[in-house]
């Protein structure tokens, strides 16, 4: 034992010494190449580049208008994910159900939604749906349907697989406390799913951030819409989409580090067997 | 049966429908060819951990990822004004070559530690155990994640729409402002999207089979 850890921690040693000199080098590589990154970017940019395109300042002028776009952007994401939660987890317990009807129309609606386009579902809430139902909505409440909707299809294959992570044991032993499947699937089996979900549902909050700036078509005015309009007005193309592209990577990075965290948090309640 | 079909709706449009799906796939077609081989080659440099390429595909995947890919195509249709195709390709290319780059880093990196100190103990140099090991084997376990991408492209390629690519989408909604035949158009789309994304996945699970590591 002592031969194998004295020769283990000489090597160990020597490869430490390279280690924190290749560590350190690689710390100036990486600002180095995020620098290079972004000169390519604004290289492409420049290929682009023509007087009145570029013209910043034009776009941010209108920054009153920009924000009350962004703001429209975080409300229907948010406002679409907490309202999907619910079906989401009914469709989840539907799909894993013994029963065949609500196993079958579970997997009819999540793999339907989940395989056409987010354009095609936003289309048809605004349009179609009004027929069938005699509703007409509003583009707000249409885009927060549609975005639930989708939400709704992909938190429900999360959901199932979250649930599908905790073991039976946990189930069973909460039927043998006395508790209904109900209340045994309510406040056993869903809380500890819910821990295993969440690094998914970061990624689908994401997504949403993201497909909300198909919200366009039918007429919310969210963060890309607003950018356009005012790129209508001024033309500055290069400017406008310049802003938009780093405008949604700060905000999907700060979901992501959100995310990050609340994983981290739920790290130390993490159910263990 | 067959006087019920051509009285149909959408035998009434069978053309342009056509020609939508026609666009639709020539749009799906070169994206996931160009962004499988740029994702390999991005998933490939992250994986080397080159100095500076491996850090340059890092940054690549982070931001490319985090940013919708109407942003994109808006960028390259009305700022560096390429034509209605070529900037769907192009954008949607950078788009998902992104999200396939990460696909298969989760395979390498949930397959190669292990195989690759093998390969390498057996003698290969770190390229050839790269080359004749571990990417073999990472490319057929992510064969899922990737049909998931796949018909991730081919929902996004309804995007070009607005940028005027006369693509499925940009056709069914023209046809519904023209005919307010909502219902039927929404059937049709619903269909032909559900049926395409059926083909691919067969396509896919049937490579997962043939291809399939027995171990």
């Amino acid at each position: 034992m002592t031969v194998v850890g004295e020769a283990g921690s000489l090597r160990g040693f020597d490869a430490g010494k390279k280690r924190i000199r290749r560590l350190k080098l690689a710390r100036w590589s990486r600002w180095l190449t995020l620098a290079a990154f972004v000169a390519c970017l604004a290289l492409v940019a420049q290929w682009s580049f023509s007087y009145s395109e570029m013209n910043f300042s034009a776009v941010l002028r209108n920054y009153e208008y920009l924000l009350r776009g962004l703001w429209m952007s975080w409300l229907v994401t948010l406002a679409a994910f907490a309202i999907s939660i619910v079906p989401a987890i009914v469709l989840a317990f539907f799909r894993l159900s013994p029963n065949i009807v609500l196993r079958g129309f579970a997997a009819f609606v999540i793999e339907i939604v989940r395989t056409i386009p987010e354009l095609l579902v936003i289309l048809w809430m605004f349009f179609t749906i009004p027929i069938f139902t005699g509703v007409i909505m509003s583009s707000f409440v249409a885009g927060v349907a549609s975005l639930a909707v989708i939400n709704a299809a992909y938190l429900a294959e999360a959901v199932r697989a979250g649930i599908m992570s905790v073991p039976k044991g946990q189930y069973r032993a909460g039927l043998s406390t006395g508790l209904s499947p109900l209340q045994a699937n309510i406040y056993i089996v869903t809380p500890m799913a819910f821990r295993n979900m969440i690094p998914e549902m970061r990624n689908r909050v994401i997504y949403l951030f993201k497909t909300s700036s198909l919200l366009y078509v039918v007429g919310v005015v969210e963060f890309f819409r607003a950018l356009t309009i005012v790129n209508n007005r001024v033309y500055a193309p290069v400017a406008a989409f310049v802003i938009a592209a780093i405008v949604y990577f700060i905000c999907c990075n700060a979901l992501d580090y959100v995310g990050q965290r609340l994983e981290a948090r739920s790290q130390r309640f993490r159910a263990r067997w | 049966m067959l006087d019920f079909v051509q009285s149909s709706f959408a035998w009434e449009h069978r053309d342009a429908i056509a020609h939508g799906v026609l666009v639709s796939l020539s749009i799906f077609v070169p994206v996931t060819i160009l962004s499988l081989v740029l994702g390999v080659g991005i998933a490939v440099l992250r994986y080397t951990r080159l100095p500076f390429l491996g850090d340059f595909a890092d940054y690549y995947v982070k931001f490319f990822r985090n940013v919708p890919a109407i942003v994109k195509l808006f960028f390259l249709f009305f700022a560096v004004n390429l034509g209605g195709l070529e900037s769907a390709i192009i954008g949607l290319t950078i788009h998902h070559a992104a999200y396939m780059a990460e696909v298969v880093q989760a395979g390498m990196n949930s397959s190669s530690s292990v195989l690759e100190q093998v390969a390498l103990a057996s003698g290969f140099s770190r390229g050839q155990a790269l080359r004749y090991v571990v990417l073999p084997v990472s490319l057929r376990l992510v064969v899922p994640p990737m049909t998931t991408q796949i018909v991730q492209i081919l929902k996004n390629t309804a995007v070009a729409m607005s940028i005027t690519v006369p693509e499925l989408t940009f056709v069914l909604s023209t046809l519904n402002e023209e005919t307010f035949r909502s219902v039927q158009v929404a059937v049709i789309g619903t269909v032909i999207y559900a049926s395409l994304a059926a083909a691919i996945i067969g396509v896919m699970m049937a490579i997962e089979r043939r291809y399939r590591l027995s171990i």
